[in-house]
């Protein structure tokens, strides 16, 4: 089965790549498979200055997922260049570098420091929240939404993916401000807002109080979004929430996503991004597949 | 450093304290390329709801049978799992992980002070001490005289290297009744050591630490943190350190006791 695809101007030989801040710089998976087997490395979000993130605990598990509550650690787009970016830029496989800011202008210098690198795409995770529209995340109003993606498409001629956050009243509202300010792709789930609580000690599990619930617990409403987006805007979608092996990924593909990342997944098992891009391929032969596109948007639906 | 996803087969459970096992997997690569101090990934294959693996130090490895031996407590569904699996279940397990023990090269007498369940992660150390030829002596403190299941493998280490093991437990049922600070600290201000290296709960350690790094010896410490990925890539287990975040399971599990920021 012919497994290329196409998101926005960025060729990917597969449709696989990692969920970003599920991955590390690529290097913590090497010693479990040869990482130049994906379509793409999604990197971990990149902001302007250094990020320290939150207090920890920054985890909880829950029935089948997790919440995160990380914060967004990462050592800023200068220390990323210097120290991240080479191990991954150097071997062959595309990269998209995902960026965080909490305010337009942020994004916009980091893509203008990074246009400098070997970077072949750009994921604007768009679920920060923005300082100068009181905290409130940029992924959660059309207009910022909107705004920022413009910030970024002034800064690039790379193919542009603006990562959506499900925490909205109107997904396919905030997909189409997107496409409209310029982005080439969509990437769609981020992790769904959720809590948990320690019954004994009478605490919050988090120590922010609040985090990101990811895994096999949000996939259906990872795949309805997908759905949804896919029947309101015309550009590629990267699917993800949920994958845990090449079966979840076909459900993707058929929802109308045209590649699909692994995030948790990761987590419970380290070679679960190669068993998908074999399992992509097993079941290509065993259902007499000739191109992936045939199952991107095949999902039949009784009228 | 190298690391895998080994299917294991379980070879053994025992029960050794009420709600405590120790587990024999049959695990060849990670028997042969296991360092004091690391620890596996472990997966719980029937439970339902129960998503991440679980984190458990390398306790012994037996090269003549390629198996390792995981020591855990029943906490919580996972850990429950675990204690109900049969002897030939499957049992998968990522590592080996964590950056283990540092013993100085030229190293000639060692204190390992060990609290509760932490010891087990002493274990492997000791071992690698005596056959060094350096002294070793070893504190042990367990809540109550039930839970010194471990105490016969550090009591051959210590023999061998000719030195003492000394117990403390919580409700005075064997030896020192109180905490093993009451022991670790005359010990080490008698002077002499020059590794120091302790595991246990995080107030044990807090309580343990000052005495040790106030003397002139190489102190560390093994430090325990939820995690999710335990491979270094989600950013969960951070500590803080004199030299920023470092991630637990990478950059750690075992760190210099000078540079935590208690």
């Amino acid at each position: 089965m012919k497994m290329n695809v196409d998101i926005g101007g960025l060729q990917m030989k597969n449709p696989v790549t990692c969920a970003s801040g599920t991955f590390g710089s690529g290097r913590e998976f090497a010693d479990f498979f040869d990482i130049t087997r994906l379509g793409a490395v999604t990197t971990k979000g990149v902001s302007l200055e250094p990020w320290e993130g939150n207090d920890t605990p920054r985890m909880a598990e829950t029935a089948s997922g997790m919440l995160n509550s990380i914060g967004l650690q990462n050592p800023g787009v200068e220390a990323f260049c210097a120290e991240t970016l080479p191990w991954i830029a150097e071997r062959d496989v595309p990269v998209i570098v995902n960026v965080s800011g909490h305010s337009e202008d942020e994004y916009a210098q980091v893509i203008a420091r990074l246009e400098e690198e070997a970077v072949d795409a750009y994921e604007i995770n768009i679920s920060c929240p923005n300082v100068d529209a009181g905290g409130m995340a940029f992924g959660c109003d059309a207009k910022l939404a909107a705004s920022v993606v413009a910030a970024c498409r002034a800064q690039t001629g790379r193919p542009l993916i603006a990562k959506l956050t499900p925490n909205v009243t109107d997904i396919c509202e905030i997909a189409r401000s997107c496409v409209d300010a310029g982005c080439d792709a969509l990437s769609l789930i981020n992790t769904v807002l959720g809590m948990a609580i320690d019954a004994q000690r009478r605490r919050p599990k988090l120590a922010r109080v609040t985090g990101g619930l990811s895994g096999p617990a949000i996939k259906p409403i990872a795949l309805r979004d997908v759905y949804e987006v896919h029947r309101a805007v015309d550009v590629p979608l990267i699917g993800m929430g949920g994958i845990m092996c090449a079966e979840d990924a076909v459900e993707f593909l058929l929802a109308g996503a045209t590649a699909v990342a692994v995030g948790t997944g990761n987590f419970v098992d380290p070679d679960t991004c190669a068993d998908v891009v074999s399992g992509l391929v097993a079941y290509g032969d065993e259902h007499g597949i000739d191109d992936i596109h045939e199952l991107i948007g095949g999902l039949e639906v009784d009228a | 450093m190298e690391k895998t996803v080994e299917q294991g087969r379980l070879l053994g459970l025992d029960e050794v304290a009420d709600g405590i096992f120790c587990a024999e997997v049959l695990a060849p690569f990670i028997c042969e390329h296991a360092l004091p101090g690391q620890f596996v990934q472990v997966k719980v294959e029937e439970a339902s709801v129960q998503l991440l693996r679980i984190p458990l130090c390398v306790y012994d490895v037996n090269p003549e049978i390629n198996s390792i031996e995981l020591f855990f407590e029943v906490r919580g569904e996972g850990t429950e799992q675990l204690s109900r699996l049969h002897m030939g279940d499957a049992v998968s397990i990522v590592g080996p992980l964590g950056d283990g023990w540092h013993i100085p090269a030229d190293m000639r007498s060692a204190l390992l002070i060990g609290g509760g369940l932490g010891a087990a992660t002493l274990n492997l150390l000791a071992r690698a001490i005596q056959q060094r030829g350096a002294s070793l002596d070893f504190v042990l403190g367990v809540p109550s005289a039930d839970q010194l299941a471990f105490r016969d493998r550090f009591e051959r280490s210590v023999e061998l290297a000719g030195g003492s093991l000394k117990i403390a437990t919580d409700d005075g049922s064997e030896g020192h009744h109180g905490l093993c600070t009451d022991l670790s600290d005359p010990l080490i201000a008698e002077g002499g050591y020059d590794y120091i290296a302790v595991c246990g709960p995080t107030p044990m350690l807090r309580a343990a630490v000052p005495a040790a790094i106030a003397s002139d010896a190489a102190v560390e410490v093994c430090l325990e943190s939820l995690m999710a990925c335990g491979i270094g890539a989600c950013l969960s287990c951070v500590v803080k350190t004199t030299d920023g975040l470092k991630r637990c399971c990478t950059d750690g599990t075992v760190f210099d006791a000078r540079e935590v920021l208690w």
